[in-house]
């Protein structure tokens, strides 16, 4: 069986590395596109953690649901203390990420890029959306 | 017996028909009715030469010694012409190497037209998708041996999916008679064995007339519901044998009349659902045809009733009955499931944590009628079946064809207070129905200029372009934003494999576009990148067949479901999966190109697109060469 302790340092030292290698990738050019989709120098704050715990997924890259299970996150999700809840002790069909692996600063982060994400654009602008 | 000239005089009533169910007046009149008759053809070149005797500069002894004059493989492609079998879904081998000879020579490759697979999972679900369509089964040929085993996984979808198959294995029961080698090696003494579990009859003819007559049966059991595949072995010693033009009379085919629920009780679940206020009806594979949805539609308009699907084309996705969401459940009296077998998970969610925990979503005095042919379909080892649900009405019948009944005896139930009440319903849903597509249009707004494509931007693209057109969607998944299309024939969509056996959108878009070419629609499929892995010669086929086809990757570079395992147990394992969720279920270093790989089986093909503003104008492009009868593909790299 695994450590628990060196479980986590190892976690912790995955999650650096991945950082590192990200941020590596990022700054030979200026967008990168790959599995973990489109990354730059200016992604807003939080958005490399959404990428690396997987948010997008379920989630996609906007927080605006990929449809299935995982609801939509954003513009304008819902207030922090809810959204701490349903992370760590999810009601439904979602994994609960605990502090061991996913940590309240790097919560925050990712709660912080989904209240960057603007409002929703207006349909009236998109052709294919407003009928035109 | 008759001699093979003679043989078509004496074929009694018609052949066998498409599978449009029986109409909502009469299922005996219209199954009567769909009796075709098979016009004889003229002897081909290859029967005439054979019929003048013994060929010049041999002696009679030895032309036996070296010809037939007629063989047992040609009297089993008359057979199958009889039932109108326009295809057969094959990569060739030698146990039915006198099987495919008499089909493309003897037979004159028409009726049925030999298709060239590149893989037995190919043809299988080529014709698990065409039959989706053509509401007629493909046959397929295989070695009963190793062919069987390649196509066994597409055998299985089609099974769960209740998709009728005719499946032919090759085989030598005869072991003096076997060549060395691979004769002994592709034979065994139960071949369908294999795949008996998942199939719902089989046969090893031991002479020419039990041929025709299982193959008959064979027929008969596969199209009548629920539907299913079903095997015969071809004995290559019958194949191959001489009949010397003496053969048996081949026998009538007269479709069967599906069953249809018990009329008392159709009249109960009538009342139930009439006497209800907040009735609502679960579709599964209950429309296996276009007749079905309308009957559907006639269920639902009677009583003012939501319906709410499950992937297959039961119900116009431009009509306001057309609902979904647990919300519809959870204020549901009486819930009408049709042709469901996973009732349970409807009305119960269960939760994936270390001890799975399950919660009704359902009212407690909910009443529960389930109509369904599943309990038909039911075998002991693979099971294709959910938890046991206890319901209220339990009626056992095709739900297509029971249908009518059932919306006769509501219009006959309806009082003027219960006409009133499912009035007020319907203003109520029509409503609804308004605001969902007001929000679909405006969440398909979220991210339309990511990189990857988001879906819903992908979804309308394709909506856009197909939209003017005569479309049918066959790869088996609902397009993301499908709220926006309209979809209201039965062929805009075609449902998944049933079985989630992965492999089954790429051939079975090639049997689905096969079906609808003869119609001249427009095929569309928007096809996963990791399902196109597994048998990609499909791609080949479909050029080699000029089976028109648009297919548009949804290429999010893995296996993103495994990907959301692997997190949810590191996860619950306090480990964390981050980067190792990758591991095992990722397609990069190096990224699979797949308008390459198209190009390499023959296909124009463009991408990979990753400026979702690319998009339109290669859809535009692609959908051109689709239209002039070539298959497309356009790779995009999207979110998952």
């Amino acid at each position: 069986m695994r450590n628990k302790n060196l479980s986590f340092v190892s976690g912790v030292l995955l999650v650096l590395l991945g950082c590192m290698a990200l941020m590596a990738s990022v700054s030979g050019q200026d967008k990168v596109l790959d599995f973990n989709g489109e990354v730059s120098n200016d992604s807003p704050t939080g958005y490399l953690d959404y990428v690396e715990m997987g948010c997008w997924q379920c989630h996609g890259f906007q927080g605006q649901s990929t449809g299935g299970d995982g609801p939509k996150l954003a513009p304008g999700p819902i207030p922090y203390p809810a959204f701490e809840i349903v992370v760590r002790r999810p009601p439904v069909v979602m994994p609960a990420y605990s502090p061991n692996v996913l940590s309240d600063e790097k919560l925050r982060r990712i709660y912080a890029y989904l209240q960057s994400i603007p409002a929703t654009p207006d349909v009236s602008d998109i052709p294919l959306l407003s009928g035109e | 017996m008759t001699s093979r000239r003679n043989f078509l005089k004496s074929i009694g009533v018609g052949a066998a028909t498409s599978l449009v169910a029986p109409t909502k007046v009469s299922a005996q009149t219209a199954a009567a009715e769909a009796g075709k008759s098979v016009s004889a053809l003229p002897p081909s070149h290859y029967e005439e030469s054979m019929e003048m005797g013994v060929p010049e500069g041999y002696t009679e002894a030895q032309a036996k010694h070296y010809f037939v004059q007629s063989a047992g493989s040609d009297y089993m492609v008359d057979v199958m012409k009889t039932l109108d079998i326009d295809y057969v879904a094959s990569n060739p081998g030698s146990s039915f190497r006198g099987f495919q000879e008499s089909i493309t020579v003897y037979g004159g490759n028409r009726k049925p037209e030999f298709l060239t697979c590149l893989h037995e999972e190919t043809a299988a679900a080529m014709s698990h998708g065409y039959a989706k369509i053509a509401y007629q089964p493909m046959a397929i040929a295989c070695h009963g041996t190793v062919g069987l085993q390649h196509a066994a996984m597409g055998i299985y979808n089609a099974w769960c999916d209740h998709a009728p198959m005719i499946i032919f294995a090759g085989n030598h029961m005869e072991a003096t008679d076997r060549r060395p080698g691979a004769e002994w090696s592709h034979s065994a003494l139960d071949c369908v064995k294999l795949v008996r579990d998942f199939i719902k009859w089989d046969d090893i003819p031991l002479s020419l007339g039990h041929y025709a007559e299982s193959l008959m049966r064979a027929y008969k059991i596969a199209t009548t519901p629920p539907m299913g595949p079903v095997a015969i072995v071809l004995d290559g010693h019958l194949q191959e044998q001489d009949t010397h033009g003496v053969v048996p009379k081949i026998p009538a085919y007269t479709p069967s009349v599906p069953p249809h629920g018990d009329l008392a009780a159709l009249r109960a679940a009538a009342q139930l659902l009439v006497d209800a206020e907040n009735p609502v009806i679960l579709a599964g594979r209950a429309a296996r045809t276009p007749v079905g949805m309308e009957n559907l539609v006639e269920l639902a308009e009677a009583l003012q009733a939501p319906v709410s699907g499950d992937g297959r084309m039961n119900f116009p996705n431009n009509h306001y009955l057309n609902q979904g969401g647990r919300g519809l459940l959870r204020q549901a009296d009486v819930i009408l499931g049709l042709e469901k077998n996973d009732f349970w998970n409807t009305v119960n969610s269960m939760r994936d944590l270390v001890h799975r925990t399950s919660t009704k979503v359902v009212r407690d005095d909910v009443k529960l009628i389930s109509l369904g042919s599943e309990d038909l379909f039911i075998k002991s080892n693979y099971q294709n079946f959910q938890r046991f649900q206890s319901v209220d009405l339990s009626i056992t019948g095709d739900a297509e064809v029971s249908l009518p009944y059932l919306t006769e005896e509501v219009n006959r139930l309806m009082s003027r207070s219960s006409r009133a009440k499912a009035k007020a319903r319907g203003e109520k849903y029509r409503e609804q129905y308004k605001q969902s597509i007001e929000q679909a249009r405006q969440e398909a707004a979220i991210g339309w200029n990511d990189r990857p494509v988001s879906l819903d931007r992908l979804s309308l693209e394709i909506w856009n372009e197909v939209k003017g057109r005569d479309w049918s969607e066959v790869s088996g998944r609902s397009p993301a934003s499908s709220r926006l299309w309209t979809m209201d024939r039965h062929y805009h969509q075609i449902g998944g494999s049933g079985g989630a056996g992965v492999g089954y959108n790429l051939p079975a878009s090639v049997g689905a576009a096969l079906a609808n070419r003869e119609h001249g629609r427009f095929s569309v499929a928007i096809q996963p990148d990791g399902d196109a892995l597994y048998a990609p010669g499909a791609m080949w086929t479909a050029a080699h067949h000029r089976i028109p086809i648009l297919w548009v990757m949804h290429n999010n570079r893995g296996y993103h479901q495994e990907v959301m395992h692997l997190q949810r147990m590191a996860s619950r394992r306090q480990r964390g999966a981050d980067g190792d969720a990758k591991i095992g279920n990722v397609f990069e270093d190096p990224f699979i190109n797949f308008a390459t790989l198209a190009q390499g089986f023959g296909v124009y093909s463009e991408g990979p697109i990753t400026d979702p503003d690319d998009l339109g104008p290669a859809l535009q492009r692609a959908a051109a060469v689709v239209d002039g009868g070539h298959p497309a593909l356009v790779d995009v790299i999207c979110q998952p």
